[in-house]
């Protein structure tokens, strides 16, 4: 009765087929509400959620190490013979042994793990219970094996191994279809009537244009770690004529597309931007003192968006940050603890600042990558590999554990596909629906944001309680 | 030490939506869980394709797209995808229609424009065709997709669907129109400089107009020697030394140079597309082992603008075995396998020499679009397989060194000479690149890397797949296959035969139709945003910017235009070539690389940045680049014809009659009594630049 494939068009729900539209009804009606800066202050103008309880606020951080991480360091073998097997197999990349954290799992289940040794912040944040590891997760689209991916049995994901379809792939879960849009977008689109007030996006960016966060009708507000950038010269009297000449030449219907989209984006650039900076006030409402590295300045202006969550009538918030540099095909070991290192104290620091604020079971950070690295050397560093172990970070998260299953860590192996680039024993999906189902997606909406997930096993693989 | 921020660090989006072919058709089917294996099969659907181009009845159209149509197994109906881009102007409607090539077919199926179209097409008995009619005429090729556009409303693109076993047979474009007769306009000369250097000043428009020959001013560029980054690099250093007891070279001196020569320096054409191979042959010193090595990039730079003329193979050649390169996509010092130690060769070089620098991921055809397989998905031009193989072929190679037993891992580092052959560190087995060419064991690494280099070379991609970047870089972000067939047939074989002759390449860039034609400037998708830094670039050079000093110290542009010369945030350059930016722009299925860059931060950061490059101090320091505006200040109380000069410097004349009464209004309201004739054209400049025709060069 389904052998048509008209049926199955019809029957299957389409997430958009492009990018087309994407965004459009967005952009201008928040246009139009936007024309009237100071709005928000009266709540007359603030329409009411239909279902956020008072105090249901969430927000979700995807931290995303681009380059490609190589979790192989990140999460090591630690009981003496698959010590030796990972120092013998990683030659000039092992870590030496009396520099690893060790880390005390919940259900060790026979494995004995220990973490980078530029990590000790995070290592604390795992052994109370608020840091959670899943090994070997990756884009998959459908679950594979090693004797599939050999024979070519199963469909696997478009250009394995290259940067950025990777990363696309990453973030929109979708491996198998040209992109359309990006699961925190389709998360967005699906939430944000949970919100009082969309005037500032939901969906707010801290390092520029991303796949992520590409939905069909919440579109992707950038912030700069500094905070929102004001136009200058716009002051005065000359600077009020200015101002209302620069405004007056904006035109986002302009015939030439080009010209229209850059009216109408450099139009709600100015009036977001002028309306966050009054939100936001100087000052930061915490005190909690972050690294002052490009991550920390990213992850402390997210703490503050946070903050003023409640005053842009937001209950649900998605954040997408970034940190580069992981792609260490050369001189891995240094730059590798430099960067890891960053990330702990500057996701420490985040941590604690959302305990400050009350806001800790609220908050769940998870890091994404463009893929894992190879288990062997290539002299002095990695080339691109497939699964990789990632981490995930907030109050409501059920730490001290590890979750998935560890890769056969043997070079030719079960789990390998050459030089250690795993085969995820995780699907992408899974690790997003379990975010997904805490940000409060039913199931019966799952597909909607993940729309492969109905071909994996475990569509909340536990680590979010 | 962190550079300071760059407010748009890069991610990749959409990279994967390679020109319109969004009309892939479904192939896998959602399977349960634990039964990913093989589906069962047969009847199977079956694929029909429609390369939509330019109906004849309207050769100015620019346009194309692609529809799929699968054939349900049970010949019930069809699912029909259809995706396009780069009309003339809005698209009205679109339709199925039975009818041979040249015919005007009758309707079977109508569907909305808007995309993504996408629907399923249920056959039904009609007073005319019953359901065998639509059939048979399927599948003897009579079915052809047509969409109709506002200035084309009887067909825009049009197509036959053609049962597809892979893309059908290429037929190669029309030729263009002809261009129209008559001289050259100063509009055309702004027009044309503006795509051809750091931005006209009126004095060159003026030249260029009397002189009457775009072909003999690039006759005249192509032939003038290479201004040297690297002498400027130091020459900036001598005259502003840093402080502290040993100063050295530091990558202000280099940025500093940029900027000189790129606003003052006479070979413009060729600093212009130097500036287009830095991004896209990239490498940045973002990246920490050069970070610390200004006068090297500065040779990396001068290596791209002294090939920018030259051979394709001689550039690339170069480029593979620059030190700087060798370091940023560390094919330096790689070594073969060393069993002993379980290591393998770096794939770094190796991947992205193939993917950015060469063919790209996917074959294509002679104008750029993607070919096809037989499952109507686009055919991968290499796997990690044929990776694994050329990382073998960039083993062995260090810092050149003249010392009599160099050694590969101790030599010296030197940036100033190509990478030399370490054979010991070659791994001398045969391998397998490219396209399935087998090189035999015991060639040696020379003779490896040229077979390697001559088959990227070589291979059908590299030509329109370099064409299409350039001419984004310089005229569009959209062009037509058309274009990028003709482009790619000079790169294919200048006048006299040769394949990879960059001069003739840029030349067919400039003075293609799509280039030069009045026509294209109202096509709803013409043009391209300016690069932040051109845009800076543009405005220096109309008004003689400079220092009391002489220096042109602007050491890290990155922080409020997101760009800088070779500090791009990774190898995929400040913004991809297939950036597609959601809402109306990809609504008409085009693509906007500049637009990556473009963010909430930077629409307010560049208009800033201008902004203060305007309102100067009237007692700048020393280093201060302040303009010379003396041009204008006799136009101050005459505003028609001070928009009139400001309107064809910046935007070729595409000034719009609303924005022009705008600015006029906002000059009309300052106080005459107490407002300065500076001040009056400071106004109408500020407000030109940031206008949108200012932004988008057409």
């Amino acid at each position: 009765m389904n052998s048509s494939p008209l049926n199955e068009f019809t029957r299957r729900k389409f997430i958009g087929a492009c990018c087309a539209g994407v965004g459009l009804t967005g952009m201008l009606s928040a246009m139009a509400q936007l024309r009237t800066i100071g709005a928000l202050a009266d709540p007359a103008n603030i329409a009411p959620g239909d279902s956020a309880a008072p105090g249901d606020y969430k927000a979700l951080v995807c931290l995303f190490l681009a380059g490609g991480n190589d979790a192989n360091n990140l999460l090591v073998p630690f009981d003496p013979a698959s010590y030796a097997a990972y120092a013998s197999a990683r030659g000039s990349l092992a870590l030496a042994l009396d520099a690893l954290l060790p880390l005390k799992a919940r259900n060790p289940d026979g494995r004995t793990l220990a973490m980078h040794g530029a990590m000790p912040e995070l290592r604390d944040l795992f052994d109370g219970g608020h840091l959670a590891m899943l090994a070997n997760v990756g884009t998959l689209v459908v679950p594979t094996t090693k004797a599939q991916f050999q024979a070519k049995s199963v469909p696997l994901p478009g250009q394995l191994f290259s940067h950025n379809d990777q990363q696309v792939q990453w973030q929109s879960s979708v491996p198998d279809k040209m992109f359309s849009t990006g699961w925190g977008g389709r998360l967005a689109d699906l939430t944000k009537s949970l919100n009082e007030n969309n005037r500032i996006s939901m969906s707010i960016s801290l390092a520029g244009q991303n796949a992520f966060q590409v939905g069909r009708e919440v579109t992707q507000f950038a912030v700069s770690p500094n905070g929102a950038v004001q136009l200058n010269g716009t002051g005065g009297g000359l600077g009020q004529i200015s101002a209302h000449a620069q405004n007056s030449l904006m035109h986002p219907d302009d015939e030439n597309l080009l010209a229209g989209a850059f009216a109408g984006l450099t139009t709600d650039a100015v009036t977001d931007s002028a309306l966050l900076a009054t939100v936001l006030g100087k000052e930061a409402p915490f005190t909690t003192v972050f690294p002052k590295s490009n991550l920390g300045s990213q992850l402390r202006m997210i703490a503050r968006m946070i903050a003023a969550a409640p005053a842009l009538g937001l209950k649900r918030q998605i954040f997408f940050a970034r940190i580069g540099g992981w792609d260490l095909h050369d001189g891995e070991i240094p730059a590798h603890a430099k960067l890891l290192g960053d990330v702990s104290q500057s996701l420490a620091a985040f941590y604690a600042t959302t305990g400050e604020l009350g806001l800790a079971e609220q908050v769940t950070t998870f890091t994404a990558s463009d893929f894992g690295r190879t288990y062997t050397s290539n002299g002095n560093g990695s080339d691109h590999g497939w699964g990789s172990h990632h981490l995930i970070v907030g109050g409501a998260v059920k730490g001290a554990d590890v979750y998935g299953r560890m890769p056969d860590l043997s070079v030719n192996g079960p789990d390998d596909t050459g030089r250690g680039r795993w085969i995820p024993t995780t699907s992408v999906d899974e690790y997003s629906a379990t975010l997904a189902r805490w940000f409060g997606v039913s199931a019966t909406d799952l597909p909607t944001v993940l729309p492969n997930i109905g071909r994996f096993a475990k569509p909340d693989l536990g680590f979010m309680g | 030490m962190l550079r300071p921020l760059f407010p748009t660090a890069v991610v990749l989006v959409c990279s994967v939506l390679l020109r319109p072919l969004a009309a892939a058709p479904e192939i896998t089917p959602a399977a349960p869980v634990n039964q990913p294996a093989v589906p069962a099969k047969p009847p199977a659907p079956v694929l029909y394709v429609a390369a939509l181009r330019p109906d004849p009845a309207a050769p100015d159209s620019t346009g194309y797209g692609t529809a799929t149509l699968v054939l349900a197994a049970d010949e019930a109906g069809a699912r029909v995808a259809v995706s396009y881009s780069n009309l003339t102007s809005t698209p009205v409607s679109g339709h199925l229609k039975l009818g041979a090539p040249n015919e005007d077919g009758a309707y079977v199926r109508n569907f909305p424009a808007a995309q993504p179209a996408s629907f399923d097409w249920v056959f039904k008995d009609s007073g005319q065709l019953s359901i065998a009619d639509l059939r048979t005429a399927l599948k003897e090729g009579r079915i052809y997709a047509v969409i109709d556009s506002k200035s084309h409303p009887n067909g825009e693109i049009r197509a036959q669907f053609i049962r597809s076993a892979g893309s059908a047979k290429f037929t190669p474009p029309p030729a263009p129109p002809a261009l129209p007769a008559g001289p050259i306009t100063e509009r055309d000369a702004a027009r044309f400089l503006t795509q051809a250097t750091f931005g006209p000043t009126h004095e060159e428009i003026t030249e260029l107009t009397a002189r009457k020959n775009l072909g003999g001013w690039i006759d005249d560029q192509l032939a003038l020697p290479p201004t040297v980054h690297r002498d400027a690099t130091l020459a900036d250093f001598t005259a502003f030394p840093p402080g502290g007891n040993k100063p050295k070279v530091n990558n202000a001196n280099r940025q500093d140079a940029w900027w000189k020569i790129s606003l003052t320096a006479p070979d413009q054409l060729r600093q212009r597309v130097a500036f287009a191979l830095s991004e896209i042959f990239v490498t940045s010193d973002v990246n920490d082992a050069l970070a610390g090595r200004p006068e090297a990039l500065a040779a990396y730079y001068d290596l791209l603008a002294r090939d920018a003329f030259g051979n394709f193979r001689q550039l690339l050649e170069d480029v593979t075995l620059s030190p700087v390169m060798g370091v940023y996509l560390s094919q330096l010092r790689n070594a073969k396998a060393d069993p002993k130690l379980a290591t393998s060769p770096d794939e770094n070089y190796a991947r992205e020499v193939m993917q950015l620098f060469t063919i790209g991921l996917n074959q294509l055809l002679p104008d750029g679009t993607l070919k096809l397989g037989a499952d109507g998905l686009p055919i991968p031009t290499y796997d990690q397989g044929t990776i694994v193989e050329t990382a073998r072929v960039f083993t062995g190679w260090g810092y050149y060194s003249a010392a009599p037993r160099p050694n590969f891992r101790g030599a010296p580092a030197n940036f100033f000479a190509p990478m030399m052959l370490y054979p010991e560190a070659h791994d001398n087995g045969a391998k397998t690149i490219v396209g399935g060419e087998k090189l035999p064991a015991s060639q040696g690494g020379e003779k490896d890397l040229k077979d390697t280099l001559d088959a990227l070379f070589n291979h059908p991609n590299t030509g329109p797949f370099i064409c299409r970047q350039l001419i984004q870089r310089l005229v569009t972000s959209n062009p037509s296959p058309g274009y990028v067939y003709r482009v790619a047939q000079v790169f294919a074989k200048n006048g006299t035969g040769v394949r990879g002759d960059l001069g003739a390449v840029i030349r067919a860039i400039l003075l293609d139709y799509e280039a030069r034609s009045p026509a294209v400037l109202d096509h709803i998708g013409y043009g391209k945003l300016k690069e932040p830094l051109l845009r800076a670039t543009a405005l220096f050079r109309a008004f003689d910017a400079h220092a009391r000093n002489g220096r042109f110290h602007l050491p890290n542009p990155e922080g409020a235009l997101a760009q800088a010369a070779l500090r791009s945030p990774t190898v995929f350059n400040f913004f991809e070539p297939d950036f597609v930016l959601p809402g109306t722009l990809a609504a008409a299925g085009l693509h906007a690389p500049d637009y990556q860059i473009l963010t909430d931060t930077t629409a307010i950061t560049v208009p800033n940045f201008l902004y203060g490059s305007v309102y100067t101090p009237a007692q700048p320091k020393d280093e201060q680049i302040t303009l010379r505006l003396d041009p204008l200040l006799p136009l101050a109380r005459t505003p028609g014809p001070l928009l009139d000069y400001l309107d064809l410097v910046f935007c070729a004349g595409s000034l719009p009659l609303r924005t022009r009464e705008d600015i006029k209004a906002a000059l009309a309201a300052l106080p005459p009594s107490t407002t300065s004739d500076l001040d009056r054209v400071r106004l109408a400049l500020h407000l030109t630049i940031i206008a949108p025709e200012a932004a988008i060069q057409r």
